[in-house]
């Protein structure tokens, strides 16, 4: 025991020590409010007390129950984040990884124009566009489907721009070895490109995941009814039901909110660093 | 099977001529070889064939058929790639089996012609591994291997042994050739190293600066090179290139070098006033310690490959190589004496093309 510790120890330098006391350090001070969120959601009726108490004395789960009885569907939000935020991500995926597989490897007139223009789309902020969209989703009928809280954020300029830089960062035999051989440009955007965007498509899926999980600016002017309430939108309304909240009650639901983001994080971690060991040339 | 005809074939990019005016013919079941410089237009020639790349002028014929606007799948093409391009994310199988797949062949098929591609190639035992699994070499045959089940009537090499070490590319030079033997195929084979084209070719194109300067048998090149370029690309160590005026001296030719040497050789029925260079192989030279005949040359250093000798030798105005079989009599700062047999000299016109 004591042996291979030391030798672990003797493999670091004292520049590696720095480093590792500095990522404790910056962990420490990182995790420091989610730490003192979920103590505060363990402790019903105490409030928001200084100093933090960390380690409560008494642990509760009155507050998770309380958090099912107050006025706002809360299940109902939570179902709607999770349905809106997966099919915005699997949307913006397919969308991206189509757009740049073009943008990458088709010749097509007024290729570098349209992706230019895309570009030009990433410094449109959401806000800008929301009174446009709203009549527009309205035209159409869709405003009070949660359908209006997804289709805006399926096409993503940042997705496509993402998977496009990612691509022309890679060989282009793969696909052209794919055309000598007689794939049709489908069975090479499936076969070929698709798979070899993986790594890339997870970080995006991170991004677009989490983006869509903390949307709250589209839900409250979008959302119409209850089949559109995300929970952003429900922790919102929790904080502003009567005058009295409970915090713990109020930190239950961010807690609760904030645990899909974490799963999602574990699983696209590992896939990340599979999908970068994944090499086929020679260089 | 196929013969490849090129006829006043060019490709530009924009404004860039890359390939200008190339007509040539490779015949069915030729290895052919292009051979030259880096940025000579080699690759951008084998993606012309493969369809790859558009053609901006001229014409490309399979059999006598014009390709210009074929897709590649139907050229019946295959090519292998300078990095090999296996798919990362499928075994070596699968990757072998790729095309077939694409052409929907029946399965057990598929598997027959994979099993027989790997048994010819020695890769059986590799057939489930990935490719970040295998060697340079082994990734070699893979590709081939891919090239080799579709049975495609054009084979396409780009640079195939470039990433490999000098043991593995020589054996794989043998395997190859002997590869053709067995499948005889028109073969296309890209390279910028001479010994590999010289090895390996039935018809070497020299290509230079998008152009093709000459084309023929190894034997033929090497003997005869029509430019300068060609005599100096081709023979390792280089042909030695002297600069020269030449006079008609009753049925010889002398040649005069800077430092007023000079040297006889036998009347061809060369036009005196055009010479300007001339240039003999390293190991045409004959080699004398005694004078004075001859062209007077010191030895600057020595190199001992075990069987033959590099002499490094300058005259009073130019530096160049000799090859000699391996003897203790030459000596570092020595001088010798150079002459060399009429068959064994090129001459070259101001414009570097063969008198
Ligand atoms: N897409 C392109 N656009 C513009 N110029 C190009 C393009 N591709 C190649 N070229 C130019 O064409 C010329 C020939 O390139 P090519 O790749 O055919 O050379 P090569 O003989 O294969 O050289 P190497 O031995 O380095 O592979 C080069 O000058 C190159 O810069
Ligand atoms: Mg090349």
């Amino acid at each position: 025991m004591t042996e291979t510790f030391f030798n672990a120890m003797a493999r670091y330098s004292w520049r590696d020590w720095l480093a590792i006391v500095f990522l404790i350090l910056l962990a420490v001070f990182v995790a420091f409010p989610f730490v003192w969120m979920v103590s505060i959601s363990l402790q019903p009726g105490k409030g928001l007390t200084l100093p933090p108490v960390y380690i409560p004395d008494e642990l509760s789960f009155q507050a998770y129950r309380d958090l099912f009885q107050t006025q706002v569907p809360f299940l109902r939000a939570y179902w709607n984040s999770i349905f809106i935020a997966a099919m915005t991500t699997i949307g913006a995926l397919i969308s991206s990884a189509l757009a740049a597989f073009a943008f990458s490897r088709l010749e097509f007139r007024g290729r570098s124009v349209f992706f230019a223009l895309i570009l030009m789309s990433l410094m449109i902020p959401l806000s800008f566009v929301m009174i446009p969209l709203f009549f527009q989703f309205a035209a159409i009928g869709l405003l009070s489907s949660v359908w209006a809280l997804i289709l805006p954020m399926v096409i993503s300029p940042l997705g496509v721009y993402m998977l496009r830089q990612f691509m022309i960062s890679q060989p282009k035999e793969y696909e052209e070895a794919a055309l000598v051989e007689g794939a049709s440009y489908w069975s090479i955007f499936r076969r070929v490109s698709l798979p070899e965007m993986a790594p890339a498509m997870a970080s995006l899926a991170i991004i677009t995941f989490t983006a869509s999980w903390n949307n709250f600016l589209l839900p409250l002017v979008f959302a119409q009814n209850e089949n559109q309430t995300t929970l952003p939108l429900a922790i919102f309304a929790i904080g502003m039901t009567g005058n009295f909240v409970d915090l713990a009650v109020l930190m239950a639901g961010v807690v609760l909110s904030f645990a899909p983001l974490f799963i999602v994080f574990l699983f696209a971690q590992r896939f990340i660093v599979e999908g970068l060991t994944n090499t086929g040339v020679k260089n | 099977m196929a013969k490849i005809e090129l006829v006043k074939l060019s490709k530009s990019y924009g404004a860039v001529e890359v390939l200008r005016d190339i007509s040539l013919v490779i015949e069915d079941g030729e290895f052919a070889v292009i051979v030259g410089p880096s940025g000579s237009g080699k690759s951008t020639m084998l993606r012309l064939f493969s369809g790859l790349e558009a053609i901006t002028g001229g014409d490309l014929m399979f059999d006598g058929e014009r390709v210009n606007k074929m897709a590649p799948v139907e050229r019946g093409v295959a090519m292998v790639f300078q990095n090999y391009a296996l798919y990362p994310h499928m075994s070596v199988y699968e990757n072998i089996a790729f095309g077939l797949r694409e052409r929907r062949e029946p399965k057990d098929q598929i598997d027959a012609k994979v099993r027989h591609a790997a048994q010819i190639l020695q890769i059986e035992p590799l057939l489930q591994r990935r490719p970040k699994q295998l060697s340079g070499g082994q990734m070699q045959r893979v590709a081939i291997g891919r090239a080799i089940v579709r049975e495609p009537r054009v084979f396409l090499f780009d640079e195939p042994l470039s990433n490999l070490d000098a043991a593995l590319r020589g054996q794989m030079r043998v395997e190859l050739k002997s590869l053709h033997d067995k499948l005889k195929n028109t073969m296309v084979y890209v390279t910028h190293d001479q010994v590999e084209a010289m090895t390996m070719a039935d018809k070497i194109f020299v290509m230079n600066n998008g152009r093709v300067e000459q084309s023929g048998s190894p034997r033929e090149v090497y003997s005869r090179p029509t430019t300068r370029f060609v005599a100096e690309f081709i023979g390792s160590p280089k042909m030695s290139m002297l600069p020269c005026h030449a006079d008609a001296d009753t049925g010889m030719l002398r040649l005069v070098f800077g430092g007023d040497q000079s040297l006889r050789v036998p009347a061809t029925s060369v036009d005196a006033s055009r010479v300007a260079t001339l240039g003999v192989r390293p190991e045409d030279w004959t080699l004398s310690l005694d004078g004075p005949t001859g062209l007077k040359v010191q030895i600057a250093s020595l190199e001992d490959l075990g069987n033959e000798l590099l002499l490094h030798v300058s005259s009073d105005t130019d530096a160049f190589t000799l090859r000699h079989p391996y003897t203790d009599a030459f000596r570092h700062g020595q001088q010798l004496w150079l002459t060399v047999a009429s068959e064994a000299i090129h001459l070259f016109d101001a414009e570097g093309q063969r008198l």
